[in-house]
């Protein structure tokens, strides 16, 4: 079966954006950037919510991005993507699906398809979502070396305890840990 | 020069304890955990401590050594952690029952510059949250070594709570356990 994953960077204290949506504390370069083409080509849909998907639509289709990070703007511009949102009424980026309602059908039955894995981009409140309705297979979780002291949490609206096993490591040059874990118990 | 390095259990979603005060999570009988804890006792001779979680450190580690519930691990901290100094840092409290504890009042950065300067072993900050902050606004610690706990809370007590701004780290060391805890070792980042 098609795996769901989640990849995010998070700082030390837990954050995927400051307390005004920044993020010029990624800690990128060649190695991340090979790895972010290496996981890329493992999948063949990429999931946002609505804030993500504004973010990075604005994003990889302006030349900018085109120019200087060609190959993952390639990737992003043309994999299929799928946004789920209540409230956006249209979608203009390459090869996009708005989903509006019946998010967990729909992730049940794209899991059952055949194809390569999906990856689920950023966005804390539908992470939360999957986790909750137990959607979610892989946690991919990057810890920069950072400390925020503020900012929007990864797991803003986990309410039950989420037990999970490590199943792998990866320390990048830069100081970056890759954290890789699997559900302890998913409920459906 | 002495270090001062804080040594934290914390979830993926960086809370200390969970809403209610639970530690259940960080599994306490992990070995691999105790042998960490036991080399960084060895390598130091002070504990720092906050008010609310010194007078709770006491009461425990004290009785440790009696109690018929304590493992051998316990024993064993309570042993080192009995001949190691310990300081309270507190404005209101009077007293405390552990000979090796002092309580420093006021002047904290003063007193750990101090204390910095003088040969001896590392100093371990142990907490609470609010001392931890209060220490990285001050900008006294040297290290960080943060046991993650493959778990997630959704709430409870975040170790960096009142941190003030962004503080850049260096990596400096990672190791994986069995039970699925990764440690993280820091520095302040040269640019910092």
């Amino acid at each position: 079966m098609r795996k769901l994953f989640v990849f995010n960077l998070v700082t030390l204290d837990g954050y995927f954006e400051g307390p005004n949506r920044e993020i010029d504390w990624h800690n990128v370069d060649a190695e991340f950037n090979e790895y972010a083409i290496d996981m890329l080509n493992s999948v063949d849909a990429l999931i946002f919510g609505r804030v993500t998907y504004e973010l990075m639509a604005s994003y990889w289709r302006t030349p900018d991005a085109i120019k200087n990070d060609s190959i993952v703007a390639e990737k992003m511009n043309t994999l299929p993507k799928i946004v789920f949102s209540r409230t956006l009424e249209k979608v203009e980026w390459n090869n996009t699906r708005l989903v509006k309602a019946n998010i967990e059908e729909e992730i049940k039955k794209m899991k059952k398809q055949s194809g390569k894995d999906m990856a689920l981009l950023g966005s804390g409140s539908i992470l939360s979502q999957f986790a909750r309705q137990g959607l979610m297979d892989e946690y991919r979780v990057m810890v920069n070396p950072v400390v925020l002291g503020d900012g929007k949490p990864l797991f803003k609206d986990i309410k039950d305890r989420l037990n999970l096993k490590l199943t792998n490591t990866r320390t990048f040059g830069n100081g970056n840990v890759l954290l890789y874990y699997q559900p302890v118990e998913k409920e459906k | 020069m002495r270090k001062v390095i804080l040594a934290m259990q914390v979830t993926l979603d960086g809370f200390i304890e969970g809403l209610k005060g639970e530690l259940d999570w960080a599994m306490k009988e992990d070995e691999e955990t105790w042998k960490d804890v036991f080399e960084l006792q060895k390598s130091a001779d002070t504990l720092l401590l906050g008010r609310v979680m010194y007078p709770v450190f006491e009461k425990y580690w004290l009785a440790a050594p009696t109690n018929t519930s304590s493992t051998k691990n316990e024993i064993e901290y309570a042993r080192l952690a009995d001949k190691m100094q310990k300081i309270v840092f507190s404005k209101t409290l009077e007293k405390v029952e552990w000979k090796t504890t002092r309580i420093v009042k006021d002047h904290i950065a003063e007193e750990i510059l101090k204390m910095k300067q003088q040969p001896s072993k590392d100093m371990v900050l142990l907490g609470g949250a609010g001392l931890v902050s209060t220490f990285m606004n001050l900008g006294l610690i040297n290290e960080y070594h943060l046991n993650v706990n493959p778990v997630v809370l959704g709430g409870g007590k975040p170790l960096f709570k009142d941190v003030k701004e962004r503080h850049k780290l260096k990596l400096i060391k990672t190791k994986m356990f069995k039970s699925g805890k990764v440690v993280l070792h820091y520095c302040k980042a040269p640019d910092n």
